[in-house]
């Protein structure tokens, strides 16, 4: 079971390396859900990122996740010609267009993003027919929604910041904040604004009629999701990613180092298998004015745990 | 006279469908993006309704649920078969898997795309061309640079939504629970130190709560090759939904007298100078109006 680190300079993916992740994601500067925040890479470091990955034999992903429309097609396919120059193991896709664009002018495997919005099985051997290597699956797939996927490779996203909408159905920024080319689906924290409080779906609104306070989600911002090992184990599920490419090194590397220590602990003797506390401590360390709740089993479909 | 297709959503309450008459409406869809009670209820309802659209000869179009009881696979099938046994038209899908799903079962049924599936540039559209798809749906993230620079090259139909609540998005089941506790929906959502109301919640749906109107922008659509048009009248009341009819009706009659100077119709200067840059459901909350004015 893979575990794939975020890392947004040479020196974060240096980190997640060394604290055994088996493969590293990150960007360009264009064309990728974090666009806002200043958190790609340039070519040369990409080119250094790649290096590293070789040196340790591990895998480099490329983002490349946003949506181009029409107006930036030529520019986003581009700007990815130039950055597969990087020679990545796979590439992170959302759009359809770009799927299919990737297969026929590349030999690279395509991963695709969880800003998909996959939901069920259909819809992962759909994207696998189109050309997709493996798919992640939405945040808010239950389990039982993707067991007959078949032997398409399923990514799921294990630690990280969490959505309150439906992976590819959010346009809370959009309304909110304005078109900003090109589209991502999701939210578009800019780089002033790092804070997830900014983030629509984390703001409090209140009820109009009464006054009374309406939060979308009422548990913290970031989720772990250690105790679904043995489950996604069981359903096919090959690779866990860690959300967080604007996040530290030092975060990188504690949350790796955990997931790491998990996953081999599972593989190794999985009956009987539970999550630490110790390393329940080791992330909650990283999130100190915030809560971090393990979620029940399965993630989605259980009432959530007083958090106020 | 233009050759416009009006498609208008309605929601599963709506049985009463006599206020189309006399309308430019040529499809009705049925159906919910989400779907709370059990399945057999749930058909049982878009049955009736598609009973009385039968009344009106109309185009019977169906949403499927992008989340629909335990999201099992089979109750998508079941949805789709009890459609088509209706007599429905058309099929509205939310995702790929929707979409294979009614290729899978081989069922002879005009296939749309949902402005939820992607759809954002001309490749897009060749891969669903290539799925089955013969019509999408248009995100309202997109402006009208981005409509008329797709219309120009692409295979499929596009259906621009001109008026109604815009859907912001599908909350996922916990945070379902969460606004729901205490709450009666739908429940109408301000920020924090109050104001406007910005959007509401319906169950799992979040819309706008001020309605998209595009409708006099219609003729810039026709010019781009856009002529099929959509009103999400899911989370309007009957009047609400006549009011649009109302000035619709209007607009049509218009539409006639084209080419007479003293009618101006179309995009005023000032919604030109700021057409560019502002996303249709966006059109609002900048405090400008935007290309989308919301009402």
């Amino acid at each position: 079971m893979e575990i794939v680190a975020p890392c947004h300079s040479v020196d974060s993916a240096q980190v997640a390396l060394s604290a055994s992740a088996d493969a590293v994601y990150c960007s360009g500067k264009r064309f990728h859900a974090r666009e806002f925040c200043d958190v790609g890479c340039t070519l040369d470091d990409l080119k250094v990122v790649r290096d590293l990955c070789s040196k340790f034999v591990r895998k480099y992903y490329l983002v490349f996740n946003a949506f181009p429309s029409e107006l930036d097609w030529q520019e986003c396919v581009d700007v990815l010609d130039d950055l597969m120059a990087s020679s990545p193991d796979a590439v992170i896709v959302s759009s359809l267009g770009l799927i299919r664009w990737i297969k026929n002018h590349y030999h690279v495997p395509i991963v695709v993003s969880v800003l998909a919005g996959t939901w069920d099985e259909a819809t992962v051997l759909d994207l696998s027919e189109l050309g997709a290597s493996a798919v992640t699956i939405s945040r808010g797939a239950r389990i039982g929604m993707v067991e007959g996927h078949g032997d398409v490779p399923l990514k799921t996203i294990a630690h990280g910041n969490s959505c309150s909408l439906l992976d590819g159905t959010c346009r809370l920024d959009s309304f909110l904040g304005g078109v900003r080319d090109p589209f991502t689906r999701q939210c578009k924290p800019r780089l002033r604004e790092k804070s997830n409080a900014t983030n629509p779906c984390r703001r409090e609104y209140r009820d109009r009629d009464n006054g009374r306070r309406v939060i979308f989600q009422r548990f913290p911002v970031q989720f772990c999701a250690l105790s679904l090992i043995p489950k996604w184990n069981a359903c096919g599920v090959k690779s866990l990613k860690i959300n967080g490419r604007t996040n530290t090194p030092d975060w990188i590397r504690k949350v790796v180092e955990v997931y790491r220590e998990a996953v081999d602990s599972y593989l190794e003797s999985p009956l009987g298998w539970e999550v630490k506390s110790e390393w329940l401590e080791a992330l909650r360390s990283l999130v100190p004015t915030e809560r971090l709740e393990t979620m029940p089993d399965p993630i989605w479909e259980l009432p959530l745990h007083e958090h106020h | 006279m233009n050759t416009i297709s009006l498609c208008i959503g309605l929601n599963s309450s709506v049985c009463d469908l006599s206020f189309v008459v006399g309308t430019n409406v040529t499809t009705v869809q049925v159906g919910d993006l989400c779907v709370s009670n059990d399945m057999d209820s749930y058909i049982q309802g878009f049955l009736l309704q598609v009973n009385e659209i039968d009344k009106y000869n109309l185009r019977k179009a169906l949403l499927l649920p992008a989340v629909a009881p335990g999201s099992e696979q089979g109750a998508i099938e079941r949805i789709i078969l009890a459609a088509c046994e209706a007599g429905v038209d058309e099929i509205i899908a939310n995702s790929l898997g929707e979409i294979r799903t009614v290729r899978r079962l081989g069922v002879e049924v005009a296939l749309t795309a949902s402005d939820f599936v992607c759809c954002y540039c001309l490749q897009d559209a060749l891969v669903l061309k290539d799925l089955g798809v013969t019509r999408v749906r248009l995100s309202p993230e997109m402006d009208f640079s981005h409509v008329s620079t797709l219309a120009s090259g692409t295979p499929l139909d596009l259906q621009v939504i001109v008026y109604g609540r815009i859907t912001l998005g599908v909350l996922q089941e916990f945070s379902r629970d969460e606004v729901s506790t205490d709450c009666s929906l739908p429940l109408a959502v301000c920020a924090e130190n109050g104001g406007e109301a910005l959007f509401q919640i319906h169950g799992a749906e979040i819309v706008s709560e001020r309605c998209l109107d595009l409708l006099r922008q219609i003729p810039d659509f026709e010019k781009v090759g856009v002529s099929d048009f959509f009103i999400d009248a899911r989370f309007l009341d009957y009047d609400n939904s006549v009011r649009s009819f109302d000035s619709y009706e209007k607009l049509s009659t218009t539409l006639t007298r084209v080419g007479d100077d003293t009618v101006k119709i179309g995009l005023t200067e000032e919604s030109e100078a700021i057409r560019a840059g502002y996303s249709f459901c966006n059109g609002w909350f900048h405090g400008k109006p935007g290309i989308g004015v919301f009402r």
